[in-house]
């Protein structure tokens, strides 16, 4: 196999790298929301503080899901 | 749905094959893929010809992907990879015979799939950095480090949630979607389904191992 290529492109920052993390922009943003709220909810029903790890559960959620998009967006 | 292939394959309570068809099936895509691997590199020649050429182009496309996505290290993740490629893209096209079923169709067959990349990712992350791996999760700012670390737990979680989601609900969607059109035209209809459903299987395979390769080369290379 050609490796004289690996010289060429050693940080790996092809077109497809960056296709493929553009692709995952739109479910992370949703998943993330959902992972956070489901973290908050959980977390609740263990120690018994009803409503309030679920909000700030799922604010960190909605942080994490823009600071995947702010990652992508933001990488050379 | 009608009955699967699986009832004819093992003889079993058709209860117990109903609830567990993706479990064999995925024993099948197992067997399947030992046993060609085994034909292919029972007898290696230096100059190949008939199914080594094929076998040795695919693996050379794949690794040359592989580079294109990691760079120079992307030969030490190939065996991990590469079979996570095999795997997808056999249980995906398997879906594609009448009377077999995708065992990517069901989510705890792409949730495990999706379970070892994720820990094989901290696990190559914590071996390359040792205890500085922690410094992925605190952020760049060290007063910041409260509220970064569950919003960097929150987002590493993410990842296989949303890979293993993507991967089944394309592939039920497209199972669910040529069902009800062979339910209603069964004759001609459901044919350009079948060719789309063949190339959703081909991406959807480029889609997971190219995601496991960014998680990994990411938690392999320095803090942000």
């Amino acid at each position: 196999m050609n490796d004289d290529r690996e010289e060429n492109d050693k940080e790996g920052n092809g077109l497809y790298r960056q296709m493929g993390s553009l692709s995952t922009i739109g479910i992370n943003l949703v998943v993330a929301t959902l992972v956070g709220f489901a973290m908050g909810y959980y977390l609740d029903k263990w120690f018994g503080t009803k409503p309030i790890l679920m909000i700030i559960f799922t604010i960190f959620g909605v942080a994490a899901g823009f600071k995947i998009i702010f990652e992508i967006i933001n990488k050379k | 749905m009608e009955h699967s292939v699986v009832y004819f394959l093992l003889p079993l309570n058709p209860h117990i094959a109903e609830k567990f068809r993706f479990v064999f099936l995925a024993v099948l895509v197992t067997i399947i893929l030992t046993t060609i691997s085994f034909l292919v590199t029972r007898r290696l020649e230096t100059i190949p010809k008939g199914k080594q050429n094929v076998f040795e182009l695919i693996i050379s496309a794949l690794l040359d992907f592989m580079k294109d996505v990691m760079g120079h290290e992307s030969r030490r993740f190939f065996p991990l990879i590469g079979s996570l490629a095999f795997f997808i893209l056999t249980s995906n096209l398997l879906g594609l015979i009448p009377g077999f079923d995708s065992p990517t169709g069901n989510i705890n067959t792409t949730a495990s799939c999706a379970i070892v990349v994720f820990f094989a990712t901290h696990y190559y992350g914590f071996k390359a950095h040792g205890i500085k791996y922690i410094k992925h999760f605190t952020g760049p700012i060290g007063w910041l480090a409260p509220l970064m670390i569950p919003i960097e737990l929150v987002s590493h979680i993410v990842r296989p949630v949303s890979l293993s989601i993507r991967l089944f609900g394309n592939i039920f969607g497209g199972h669910l979607v040529l069902a009800s059109f062979a339910a209603l035209v069964p004759l001609i209809v459901p044919l350009p389904m079948m060719v789309m459903e063949i190339f959703v299987a081909f991406v959807q395979t480029i889609v997971f191992i190219m995601l496991s390769m960014i998680y990994i080369s990411l938690s392999v290379e320095e803090a942000h």
